[in-house]
């Protein structure tokens, strides 16, 4: 929901299925090698060919901003799934389409939710503070 | 300060530095329900975790496990299995699991365990992704827990309740009945990530744009299999 928002914003439209296709072509400024180097970042593989690529693209100072937006959410993740949090009500409606459209539904966490509620509450814009 | 400026190889913000000596000195500190020597044994137990063979995907059940430390260890095996799921197999975890392990360790130990993993997580995965050495573990500070939980409670459907009144969304007050614990991983996750500008769209101040960023963290979570 944020990555399309926060596209949206600023005139950019973000494919949404690059968040779990490699193939797919994210349409926003360096999306595709900032997508590769996060994939790298996790499995461990072609990450200092990775890195090199971010470093060119974005240079250091966006290197350390997309090392640290993976470190972050590996922790927040676990937060979230050893937490059984279910999601926000405002976000199970406002997702449903990308949820469907990236198989989010096959995840072991979305049985903590419940996915039929219509509408809710728009989430707080503090929601990770 | 344990993570000086000049022990990385680019320039990483000054409060995220600071964030991580914080975390750091909570790390060794006595939590709610954990001395400083038993978190850091956690944090120990996580950086050692690997996901299990595909041979042994059949872990123990935790009637299987004592809940008490062996003589001279600081965690119990149950508390060791339970550290390591968190770090390795959390997309795993379902309800039935998680609460039988909190009707074993109680809900502020479970949450404080959850917060120790969530906290070191990151600040290891940022000096990997970096090029730096993993900062050595600091020494416990002596002391007994404080036994804090939060006051009032409520049930939103987690597997442990969050505080009464916290504001925020769900991921915020996950493990708010362990309240310093909580606020210890929500700074973590403030100083790398959003700041106090979540409710902007356009993040104007940085290297990467608003949805760059979002890309990364959307990636991230889906390859680390998260429903939220």
């Amino acid at each position: 929901m944020l990555l399309r928002a926060s596209s949206d914003a600023i005139g950019e439209h973000i494919d949404a299925g690059a968040v779990v296709e490699v193939d797919v072509d994210p349409g926003i400024a360096h999306g595709a090698v900032l997508a590769a180097y996060a994939t790298a970042a996790h499995d461990g593989a072609g990450l200092a060919e990775a890195t090199d690529a971010v470093r060119a693209a974005v240079g250091d100072d966006g290197w350390v901003e997309a090392a640290m937006t993976v470190a972050v959410f590996n922790g927040l993740v676990r937060t979230a799934d050893a937490s059984g949090i279910p999601l926000d009500a405002g976000v199970v409606s406002a997702t449903a389409d990308d949820r469907e459209r990236l198989g989010f539904g096959r995840y072991a966490g979305s049985a903590n939710s419940d996915l039929t509620i219509a509408g809710g509450a728009t989430p707080h814009p503090d929601r990770f503070n | 300060m344990a993570f000086a400026s000049d022990t990385f190889a680019v320039t990483v913000p000054d409060r995220q530095l600071a964030t991580f000596d914080a975390a750091w000195t909570w790390l060794a500190e006595p939590g709610g329900r954990w001395t400083g020597a038993e978190k850091l044994a956690m944090a120990a137990v996580t950086r050692a975790a690997a996901p299990r063979p595909l041979w042994d995907r059949r872990p123990p059940t935790i009637e299987h496990l004592a809940a008490t430390p062996a003589r001279g260890e600081p965690l119990s095996p149950l508390d060791v299995d339970t550290v390591e799921r968190v770090a390795v197999e959390a997309a795993g975890i379902d309800r039935e699991w998680a609460e039988s392990v909190i009707g074993a360790l109680g809900d502020v130990a479970y949450a404080e365990l959850v917060a120790v993993v969530a906290t070191i997580v990151p600040i290891d995965r940022a000096c990997a992704l970096l090029g730096r050495p993993l900062e050595p573990l600091p020494a416990p500070r002596p002391g007994a827990p404080t036994g804090e939980r939060a006051e009032a409670t409520v049930d939103i459907g987690a597997f442990v309740p969050v505080a009464a009144g916290f504001e925020g969304a769900n991921v915020a007050k996950s493990l708010s009945v362990a309240p310093s614990a909580n606020l210890m991983r929500l700074r973590v996750v403030r100083a790398l990530y959003s700041g106090t500008r979540f409710g902007e769209l356009r993040w104007e101040d940085g290297a990467l744009s608003r949805p760059q960023v979002e890309l990364v963290a959307a990636r991230t979570s889906a390859l680390n299999e998260c429903f939220y």
